[in-house]
């Protein structure tokens, strides 16, 4: 109950926040392993999005931006303990504001309404400058 | 529950965290089982064992001064510290420390790109700065030079460079350490060191001339603890205008002696960049009777594998050029490559690649254009970070042994067959075998890779990994090859091999880190050295 109420300051700050933090967040921190388009010399997908598409086949969608299931404290868990071959990621890389702000985004993003409209093309995840 | 360092009572730890968060403030001092969770190490072949090295505490700096304040705690109360950059030293203990209990200390947070020069081709940057960051840093401020990054792109060229970690340009830069040019540190005592010409106020070579006046002990801060890094100077390639590939093969096993010999004239010359070596008959290996062939005791006959090559239809070995300037400079140095190889070694035959001016289109950076079969990993030629190389990582990890040998034919066929042999008898994948082609990322030493995945539901074959990585250690160290970096779990064992005269070097250097560290707070254990407090204990 005790750690609800420290998080609620924390949940209402993000939930105020624009929804693209957390896509820069996302495309910083997640698409080099996660996002959607082709993996290196030849691999048809991001190592992330393989290993999904691995784990949940035809179930789920495998790029992580496609994700609209995922709650903040689902994303924590995976952030902070790891899962198969992806390791766990400190505060001091990824704070729970940015675990939060990815969570909005990826929620908004996939709410039923923008689901609606055309899907990006699944470009590739180089490194971008902003 | 807080796992407490050696000799260090609960009450005197606590003291020094309330002291610590002072120093940086309680949001940046980790100490629950949660926070301190992502400093386990992910690739950990003793993970949840007695033998897993975990941390006490974790503490994130903004700044060097409160990088002094944090050493100048550590060593009131003579608690370990434990510095990482990014964390990402997968495979070599990521951010867990040598001792159990110790503080690491987690320069993320230095994250600054503090300069970039474009004219005189360098770059100075703090530990917490990613290739990615710098990457990003050189676009946005349009800078004609290229970095020189590892797999993956998340870790530090700080932390990289501080393990000699290397990458695959062209080879003054591939090798981490030796671009480096000016180091900034926090010693022991707390005072700030800066290397080179670091050390005469008002300089402005500090990036261009590493060396400045009398001993350098920058070499003292890689795989070392003599200090806390916080700033790390690099040379980097001014960038090229064009970039050109081609791939020679040669027909018989034994031509691949003649071929390492011509490939070292090239890169000696720095004619080439990263050659990257490679045996067709790899695609072999998916056949039992190859299989058996290439791994047999006490390696194949020559001759069994050229009759083998020959019924296949495919050459012995092929190595990749990669050639870096303008259209008309690659194109004469592919010219020159080809025609001093194919001159050499008979039925050698040669195939020009792709080639394109740079920058390259998102299409050309994915490296599916190639007219053969290509091992080159693109994204690292062109100097462009990313993530894609975790594709090749299974179970939870791996552990890595990375042999230093001779840049010769003939110590990469000795290899094959020593250490094929010697690891024969663990139900792993043949790492070694008549087909392991040389890693040539640093600048004038082959490395082969002995890689094992770990699993952390499965200790037992954990603890098998484990026997093979400490045999493969002794057996190489019997033929005179060295590992070039190592897990906290494994340095000791790989420090005791560099034994010449005695152990000769590693007392000497155990001397300096009793003078200039008399606590051993910083980082104890690293690299094999101990200081004089815990060396009566054992460190297997």
């Amino acid at each position: 109950m005790r750690r609800a109420l420290l998080l609620l300051p924390l949940l209402l700050l993000v939930a105020n926040a624009p929804p693209e933090r957390g896509q820069e967040v996302f495309t910083r921190r997640c698409a080099p392993c996660h996002g959607a388009g082709p993996g290196n010399d030849g691999a048809a997908m991001l190592p992330g999005t393989a290993a999904l598409a691995a784990r949940h086949g035809k179930d789920l969608p495998a790029p992580l931006e496609q994700r609209g299931d995922l709650d903040e404290a689902t994303l924590r868990m995976i952030v902070r303990n790891g899962i198969g071959a992806m390791p766990m990621f400190r505060k001091t890389e990824l704070g729970d504001q940015d675990i939060a702000a990815i969570a909005l985004w990826l929620q908004h993003r996939n709410r039923p309404s923008a689901l609606n409209q055309e899907a990006p093309q699944g470009k590739r995840a180089r490194p971008a400058p902003n | 529950m807080a796992i407490l360092p050696p000799g260090i009572s609960a009450a005197t730890f606590a003291t020094a965290l309330e002291a610590l968060r002072g120093a940086v403030g309680a949001d940046w001092v980790f100490s629950s089982d949660d926070d301190l969770g992502p400093y386990r190490d992910s690739f950990s072949p003793v993970w949840d064992t007695p033998a897993e090295r975990r941390a006490g505490a974790a503490v994130a700096p903004a700044d060097v001064g409160q990088v002094q304040a944090i050493v100048r705690i550590a060593a009131q109360h003579a608690i370990p510290l434990f510095p990482i950059s990014t964390g990402k030293n997968f495979g070599y203990g990521g951010p867990s420390p040598n001792v159990p209990g110790s503080i690491v200390v987690d320069l993320k947070r230095m994250d600054r790109v503090l300069d970039i020069d474009d004219r005189r081709h360098f770059a100075l940057v703090e530990p917490g700065v990613s290739y990615f960051d710098l990457y990003r840093a050189v676009q946005e401020r349009h800078a004609r030079v290229w970095i020189d990054c590892p797999d993956p792109g998340w870790g530090s060229p700080v932390g990289n460079a501080l393990e000699r970690g290397v990458g695959y340009t062209m080879g003054p830069f591939r090798d981490h350490f030796g671009a480096s040019c000016g180091i900034e540190a926090v010693l022991p005592n707390g005072e700030v060191v800066r290397t080179g010409m670091g050390a005469l106020p008002g300089s402005g070579s500090w990036q261009e001339y590493r060396h400045g006046f009398g001993p350098d002990p920058a070499g003292l801060f890689a795989q070392g603890n003599f200090g806390i890094v916080t700033k790390m100077g690099f040379r980097l390639m001014p960038a090229p205008a064009h970039y050109r590939t081609g791939r020679i093969t040669v027909p018989r096993r034994r031509d691949f002696v003649a071929l390492v010999d011509k490939v070292n004239v090239l890169s000696d010359s720095f004619t080439i960049g990263e050659a990257v070596y490679g045996s067709p008959l790899a695609a072999l290996m998916g056949r039992p009777d190859f299989l058996a062939l290439a791994t047999s005791a006490g390696g194949p006959s020559d001759a069994a594998m050229d009759s083998a090559a020959s019924a296949a239809g495919l050459p012995s070995w092929q190595v990749e050029l990669q050639f870096y300037g303008t259209e008309a400079t690659t194109a004469a140095q592919w010219d020159h490559a080809r025609d001093l190889i194919l001159s050499a070694i008979p039925g050698a035959l040669a195939q020009a690649g792709e080639h394109f001016p740079l920058p390259a289109t998102e299409e050309q950076v994915l490296n599916r254009s190639q007219p053969y079969h290509s091992l080159i990993r693109r994204n690292g030629a062109l100097g462009i970070p990313s993530l894609g190389i975790w594709k090749i990582v299974r179970d939870n990890g791996h552990v890595g042994f990375f042999p230093v040998l001779p840049r010769s034919g003939e110590a990469c066929f000795a290899m094959q067959r020593v250490l094929g042999d010697a690891l024969r008898e663990f139900p792993l994948p043949p790492y070694f075998s008549a087909v392991t082609a040389p890693l040539y990322w640093h600048t004038h030493a082959f490395q082969m890779v002995f890689a094992p995945s770990v699993r952390r539901d499965d200790p037992a074959h954990n603890a098998m990994v484990d026997r093979a990585m400490r045999k493969a250690i002794a057996v190489a160290a019997e033929h005179g090859w060295g590992d070039y970096r190592a897990a906290p779990v494994y340095q000791d064992a790989v420090s005791a091999t560099y034994g010449f005269g005695d152990h000769v070097l590693r007392r000497m250097i155990e001397t300096m880190k009793d003078s200039i560290d008399p606590q051993g707070i910083i980082a104890p254990g690293r690299g094999g050295i101990w200081p004089r407090r815990y060396r009566q204990q054992e460190h297997a």
